[in-house]
């Protein structure tokens, strides 16, 4: 379950969006989706953030590149 | 084989036969963009003073011999997704905040095809930014389906998928940021091709997520579809996702049959939200594929799930950081849908979106480890579930929609996390007259093989021995 106020007290982060006129409730079921997202994505896992990682995607695909010939 | 009413390979015969067809071509195309084009609101802009001065400068060029018109690309209408900047054209990204727009600048492949001689008749409605799967856009329009105008198109590049399946123009570029090449040519019975990561730039196409989004060709054969991949594949600089790889000459490749390949049916995730009636029509094609001499096995894609809510949490960053300026200055101007979908990227940690990158390539390894060393290629649907109405689906408009257009894009989005290609081909027809079809999702840069498949598969199954008729289909 998901605690919505969580997101509706941080006044300074959310008046930027309300105070153009975006309703609450679009703020707050936007940020209920995105805790969703991060459950789903199961991304905290210990070890992850190794700035190295990013460049390996490329890096992996630039090797597969020259080696994949057909 | 029947052929489609029109197809690249069909124009360049005539064209290799008399190049002053080319202005006929182009004529042609054009009328119909403004006409059927416009009655299916698939048309964003028709540039057609731009595409007769075109088409006569090629017509010209090749009397005089001053240019060779034997490439298979020469000379051929076509247009492209509205996202696909031309120096001076208008480009809204079917959004109502780029209203007026006129672009600075033109895109890499735009560039690429004007190189290969094509005719670049306008831009084609697209969903608000790409970011949508059914097709619905409240601003440019909703693009019908032309084999029955009550259904969606699908989407993002809906207009691209409806102007090449009425016949209007025999390809298109669409964009595929997690399934908005192949969902809408699933949904109009295409050729849609999402190429692996790199290998086509991206330069000068409105992004929606810089580390997802991938150009693609739709086209109603697999041949058109090599012939378009030939094209557009090349290192663009101004990219710096773009990786250089010399394709082979796949055209050469694909009538080589399936004798030896491996095909994966996925024994997770895949069809775990997949209606029976659509699952059996896989698996009746799984079976085609080992009738014809494929190794058709059961294979694991082992924790695929999460890259499909990786995608996702990607997307909804990016894109929200793209467009937090306008949601703070002009909200209003985006449709509630696209709205929506954006807030969420504001509320995802840093730390998720970081992992969610920094587990891509161990993630990809993994993949290729665990699964595409046993299997060519994995087979899978694109819609869980019978192509919607436009009406049923309008999730502004009903409230069961809102679940339905989540699920629409399970089986695609997890493959731009992987990166890797895959590729939708018809296969035939639901009970509402509406195309049915399979994914082919390969390892990366093996696109010749997937497609070898996809064109053994068209052969097969003659999916254009039935097409839409345009005239009736309003029922």
């Amino acid at each position: 379950m998901v605690d919505k106020s969580d997101y509706i007290n941080k006044p300074h982060f959310i008046s930027k969006f309300t105070k153009v006129g975006i309703a609450p409730e679009s703020l707050i079921n936007a940020a209920a989706t995105a805790q969703r997202l991060s459950t789903q994505a199961k991304t905290s896992s210990p070890g992850a953030i190794n700035p190295c990682n990013q460049s390996d995607y490329q890096h992996l695909f630039i090797e597969l590149a020259k080696k994949i010939t057909t | 084989m029947t052929e489609p009413s029109i197809t690249i390979e069909k124009l360049q015969a005539r064209i290799a036969a008399d190049p002053t067809s080319i202005l006929d071509l182009t004529i042609q195309a054009l009328s119909k963009l403004d006409t059927l084009g416009r009655e299916l609101n698939a048309v964003a802009h028709v540039a057609r003073d731009h595409a007769i001065a075109r088409a006569e400068e090629l017509c010209e060029a090749a009397l005089n011999e001053k240019k060779d018109y034997s490439g298979p690309l020469f000379g051929i209408p076509v247009a492209h997704k509205d996202l696909y900047m031309r120096a001076g054209w208008p480009c809204e990204g079917g959004s109502k905040t780029l209203a007026g727009n006129i672009a600075q600048q033109t895109a890499f492949v735009i560039d690429r095809l004007d190189q290969q001689g094509t005719v670049d008749c306008g831009r084609l409605t697209s969903v608000e930014f790409g970011l949508g799967t059914t097709g619905h856009n409240g601003y440019a329009g909703t693009p019908a389906n032309p084999w029955n105008r009550q259904y969606i198109c699908g989407g993002s590049s809906s207009g691209s998928a409806a102007a090449v399946a009425a016949g209007i123009i025999p390809a298109s570029l669409g964009s595929d940021t997690g399934g908005s090449v192949r969902l809408p040519a699933a949904a109009c019975g295409l050729v849609g091709l999402k190429p692996t990561h790199g290998l086509v730039g991206r330069s000068g196409v409105i992004a929606l997520s810089p580390t997802l989004d991938t150009v693609g060709p739709l086209t109603c054969t697999v041949r058109d579809s090599a012939i378009l991949l030939q094209a557009i594949s090349a290192l663009d600089h101004k990219d710096s996702c773009s990786i250089a790889h010399d394709l082979p000459n796949i055209l050469n490749l694909l009538e080589g049959g399936v004798a030896g390949l491996r095909i994966g049916w996925p024994s997770n995730y895949f069809f775990e939200d997949t209606e029976s009636s659509v699952s059996d029509g896989i698996s009746q094609i799984f079976s085609l594929l080992e009738r014809l001499g494929a190794e058709c096995v059961d294979v694991e894609v082992s924790g695929i799930e999460t890259a499909n809510a990786m995608a996702m949490l990607i997307t909804a960053v990016e894109g929200a950081s793209l467009h937090q300026t306008t949601i703070l200055e002009n909200h209003r101007d985006f449709g509630e849908q696209s709205l929506a979908r954006l807030l969420v990227g504001l509320f995802i940690p840093a730390t998720d979106y970081n992992n969610a990158l920094s587990n891509r390539g161990s993630f990809a390894k993994r993949i290729l480890q665990d699964t595409f060393k046993k299997v060519d290629a994995v087979i899978t649907p694109i819609w869980p579930y019978p192509l919607p109405t436009i009406e049923t689906s309008d999730v502004g408009a009903n409230p069961e929609a809102a679940a339905m257009a989540l699920r629409s894009g399970g089986n695609t989005r997890p493959i731009n996390y992987l990166g890797f290609p895959a590729v939708n081909i018809p296969t035939g027809f639901d009970p509402n007259g509406l195309p049915t079809s399979v994914q082919l999702i390969g390892a990366p840069f093996t696109e010749s093989k997937l497609l070898t498949i996809a064109r053994t598969l068209e052969r097969e199954i003659d999916f254009w021995a039935t097409a839409p008729n345009l005239a009736t289909n309003t029922q």
